[in-house]
């Protein structure tokens, strides 16, 4: 892989907090990358290191193998857009797009030209003559990315850009930011902490756990693969059992029932304590009682209806509750809350952390 | 609303009494000041026996109350130019700096209004004495800008608070310089923060009297010095000839900041 910006061992702390540590990616040019984490976790910090917001205390940033951080931000060539809402308030939309390009004084009628091809881009080019304060947030984030992309950046920077915004909105304006990125082919890093919005955007996704890198990944290879308890509780629901391993070799672990399981896959995760089983709500479903091992006799203890499918929480023996996810097809009648069920799982779809 | 004037009922009588008062005891010691201005008696009687415009005359006339007047206007317009310089510059060094010692600078440089008039009048004067710079067109607006300082730092420290410093940082990445994206950007937003820093400036500096007596010489005194100093020697109509003079042009900055801040929105 040719990386076209690199990030080398970034550290950077505060007051004494670290706030990333010992950070390393390689990006391609062209790649939609996610950074995805909870609050905190590093990934803002990260890409204000990148636009030369803050520098950091250690570790280097390198476009196409040359360090970056001796350059200011306004000169680095980078295009940001903010969590919250940063157009100019004293210009008009055209005035804000055609900013950057007046600051580098470029000729009037290419600033004329290209500030018209983006508000096309944006589809903002009804709005032009508006001032910020006359905006929904949506439109408003709409022409903060038009102004990033006005001057043909390599890099553009997303910082939680939706945050603010209701689902329905955050939808149409994903689809937008995917849109930009088709046409342009720029390079997007993308800032965000809820999950699905990381999936539908994405390319790779780059997981950030308390200041460290904790996995790195296509959408799929973070979902069917998580190579820790974070991964794999951060993206998607999964459930969780202790489990005891009897054989690393042929994946033998023994249940808290006392059932042993073979064909698991078994993953050493470093973030538990006890061997850690994990199972996607999706990967279970409802069988005939005492069909084969690797199966759950428990009691329904309740269900709600999500459209095609139905969600189940099952009761079962040592007080665990499973989550399930079940596809209703409408030709069997479904299990009802208090009824006795068997829940089946697939052991190779499953990962033991140790 | 709980409280609207529609709901009150009967209380609105009650309400609209107590208004009047209220703005009867505001007003008519200044409507008293203006009628004495046109009193023809050189005794400030009340009710004036006859009108007359003479303390006009002689207040126009006298070139004593003009070099005042022109003093005032010297002093309080250059405390205000530099009052805003400094205060915005001031302002944004506190509002950016994130170490333990915000705080410390924000109330060093509020101290000034909390401190007694007085106090701070003795201290300059004395440093003043040491340094030959009383009795000076200089040590008068060092001294008033030490007084106006605080109100243009407060002033504009809260039109900062209300402007995202991501918002520069935006620009900075689109390409501008710190201080084009500062010039373009923040200072616009901050126009109406620096137009109330001037005005609050330039009262500080215009109706102010403890410093300006301790900062006062013959030949280099303010209004209100020179209406102090001749309340002591002899009570002439003439002074309130002066105050009407000082209530009008007040009256008419007031309208007129207010008419440009209204233009604005």
């Amino acid at each position: 892989m040719t990386a076209f910006l690199s990030i080398r061992n970034l550290h950077k702390s505060y007051h004494g907090n670290v706030a990333v540590q010992n950070v390393s990616l390689d990006i391609r040019k062209g790649e939609f990358v996610t950074f995805l984490g909870p609050s905190g976790s590093g990934k803002s910090t990260t890409l204000y290191v990148i636009a030369g917001l803050m520098s950091p205390t250690g570790g280097d940033v390198l476009v196409n193998g040359r360090t970056i951080l001796d350059v200011p931000s306004n000169h680095r060539n980078i295009g940001m857009v903010f969590q919250k809402y940063t157009l100019f308030p004293n210009m008009t939309v055209r005035e804000n797009i055609a900013f950057p390009l007046v600051v580098r004084k470029r000729p009037r009628d290419e600033i004329e030209a290209r500030t018209n091809e983006m508000l096309r881009l944006v589809r903002m080019e009804q709005l032009a003559g508006r001032y910020p304060a006359q905006m929904s947030g949506g439109q408003q984030q709409r022409v903060a990315i038009a102004r990033a992309m006005v001057y043909e950046p390599e890099i553009l920077l997303m910082d939680e850009p939706l945050s603010a915004l209701d689902k329905k909105l955050r939808e149409e304006i994903q689809g937008e930011i995917k849109r930009v990125h088709e046409r342009t082919g720029v390079t997007i890093l993308y800032v965000t902490h809820d999950q699905e919005e990381a999936l539908r955007l994405s390319d790779r996704i780059i997981l950030f756990n308390t200041g460290r890198v904790e996995q790195i990944g296509t959408c799929t290879d973070l979902y069917t693969s998580p190579r820790s308890r974070f991964a794999g509780q951060f993206l998607g629901n999964s459930n969780f059992m202790p489990v005891e391993i009897m054989d690393a070799a042929a994946g033998t672990i023994r249940l808290p029932g006392g059932a042993c399981v073979e064909n698991v896959r078994i993953c050493d995760s470093g973030d538990v304590d006890h061997p850690l089983l994990m199972m996607r709500p999706e990967d279970l479903t409802f069988r005939k009682a005492g069909d084969c091992a690797s199966s759950f006799d428990g009691q329904v203890r309740s269900s709600y209806f999500l459209g095609n499918v139905m969600n189940y929480e099952i009761g079962i023996p040592g007080d665990y509750t499973l989550t399930m996810r079940v596809y209703i097809d409408g030709t069997e009648h479904p299990p009802q809350t208090g009824d006795r069920v068997s829940v089946g799982w697939l052991p190779h779809k499953a990962i033991v952390f140790r | 609303m709980l409280l609207s004037f529609e709901n009150l009922g009967p209380w609105r009588i009650a309400l609209g009494i107590i208004a009047a008062l209220v703005t009867a005891f505001l007003v008519c010691p200044l409507v008293l000041i203006v009628m004495l201005s046109f009193d023809s008696s050189p005794w400030l009687v009340f009710p004036p026996p006859h009108w007359t415009l003479r303390w006009y005359r002689e207040l126009f006339t006298d070139p004593d109350w003009l070099g005042s007047f022109m003093v005032s206007l010297e002093v309080g317009l250059t405390v205000t130019v530099l009052s805003v310089l400094l205060g915005l510059i001031t302002a944004i060094g506190i509002s950016r700096t994130r170490t333990a010692w915000r705080p410390a600078c924000e109330t060093a440089f509020l101290m000034p209004m909390i401190l007694p008039v007085v106090v701070t009048a003795i201290a300059l004067y004395a440093f003043f004495l040491r340094i030959h710079l009383n009795g000076t067109f200089c040590g008068f607006v060092i001294a008033h800008l030490i007084l106006a300082l605080p109100f243009s730092v407060g002033a504009i420290l809260n039109g900062l608070a209300h402007i995202d410093p991501a918002i520069e940082n935006a620009a900075v990445l689109c390409g501008s310089s710190r201080t084009y994206a500062i010039m373009r950007i923040t200072l616009p937003s901050l126009r109406p923060a620096l137009f109330s820093a001037a005005i609050f400036s330039f009262l500080a500096s215009w109706d102010e009297v403890v410093v300006a007596i301790f900062m006062a010489s013959p030949s280099l005194q303010t209004v209100p010095v020179r209406i102090w100093g001749n309340l002591q020697q002899d009570l002439s109509p003439v002074i309130a000839a002066v105050s009407t003079v000082l209530i009008v042009l007040s009256g008419l900055f007031i309208f007129g900041a207010n008419f440009m801040k209204s233009e604005k929105k």
